[in-house]
């Protein structure tokens, strides 16, 4: 897990406001509502793209989600990887094609809420021969950091203080 | 006793309805097995990862083991239920043949990680303080039941219990339980010898 020092400008691309000093910004409920701002996704997925460089993965996995498809397609452009959707197929984890064999495998996502979708992100990289090295989020939640074990390493551009389910 | 030969007359068996009613439902459980259990690699909703499946679409889009189904979930459900919910999209068809099963209405609980405001998460009508059964296909860990009853409760009806054609026996009962839920299944997978 790697220590997250979230800059000013972080904080107000999240919404929450707030300084790298103010803690309890931190804490404050919060106005996240998604990567609705195209320039503030770019940003922050070249942030988030940064942060991922150091764990080499050859494939970004996303759980296909409106935020983790604009995120994934910025962290994949950025560093000229395939990004793989994953999705519920009524019971089963489906993925689009493209997945390499025995890859490293990074899961992108804004925010853990489901722990599925790690174990799914896992379970898939696994099943095709590699491993999960570790999953990207802008926020790191609770509930990510229960799934610890089974994440890889965990990059974040801001940690929620706040209970999972309201970031 | 009767000498029946004598009379001219043959005795008639009378079946026995609760051994006419396991033997049919026996039938009915192999007819899922037959039409939907599947041996492969699988990664499941879960996460885990199993050697077998059970597709939902393949037993649900036949008419008459989804007849068989609804007939037996139909003994399942309280008298004092008011609506059924079923969650999309594979409990759709199973709660659509219990509602022409029983004559309740149901609704379709709407799934997904994120809630968005402008988004209904039950389809159909639905009241609070309505009594509602959750029908479910294929339980394995019991999350996404627990979800939909959630979605049910959030509206503010009560949830009578969750009701599931086969428990994978994957700790689904028990995490159902703990999330103050009642699961009724007509199958385990012990049932279905697999």
């Amino acid at each position: 897990m790697t220590t997250t020092k979230t800059t000013a400008r972080t904080w107000e691309l999240l919404g929450r406001g707030g300084s790298a000093s103010d803690e309890r910004a931190a804490r404050r409920p919060a106005k996240y509502r998604g990567l609705s701002d195209p320039h503030g996704a770019e940003e922050l997925g070249r942030a988030l793209t940064e942060k991922i460089r150091g764990l080499s993965p050859a494939a970004i996995v996303i759980w296909e989600e409106p935020e983790d498809v604009v995120l994934g397609h910025v962290v994949g452009r950025e560093l000229s990887l395939p990004v793989v959707r994953a999705f519920d197929a009524d019971g089963l984890v489906g993925h689009s094609a493209g997945l390499p064999a025995a890859a490293r495998v990074v899961l992108v996502t804004d925010a853990v809420r489901d722990a599925r979708v790690v174990r799914a992100a896992r379970a898939l990289a696994e099943q095709g021969g590699g491993s999960l090295v570790g999953t990207a989020v802008l926020i790191e939640t609770p509930l990510l950091r229960e799934e610890a074990a089974g994440a890889g390493s965990i990059v974040s551009l801001a940690q929620a203080a706040e209970p999972e389910g309201t970031v | 006793m009767i000498d029946w030969a004598e009379l001219g007359m043959s005795p008639i068996a009378v079946p026995d309805p609760r051994r006419d009613r396991e033997r049919r439902l026996a039938e009915l459980g192999r007819d899922v097995v037959g039409s939907a259990y599947l041996r492969g690699d699988f990664v499941l909703s879960s996460g885990a990862r199993s050697n077998y499946y059970f597709d939902k679409y393949l037993f649900e889009t036949k008419p008459g083991i989804l007849r068989g189904l609804a007939h037996f979930l139909a003994e399942l459900v309280p008298p004092q239920t008011d609506r059924i919910a079923g969650t999309e999209l594979g409990a759709v068809a199973l709660a659509t043949a219990l509602s022409l099963e029983t004559g309740l209405p149901f609704v379709i609980a709407r799934k997904g990680t994120k809630a968005y405001s402008t988004a209904r998460m039950v389809e159909g009508e639905i009241y609070p303080g309505d009594r509602v059964i959750v029908v479910e296909d294929v339980i394995s860990t019991g999350a996404q039941g627990i979800r939909a009853a959630n979605r049910i409760k959030e509206v503010g009806a009560n949830v009578l219990g969750i009701l599931a054609v086969i428990d994978r026996e994957q700790g689904g009962p028990e995490a159902i339980s703990a999330a103050g839920y009642t699961l009724t299944t007509l199958f385990s997978r012990k049932d279905l010898g697999i």
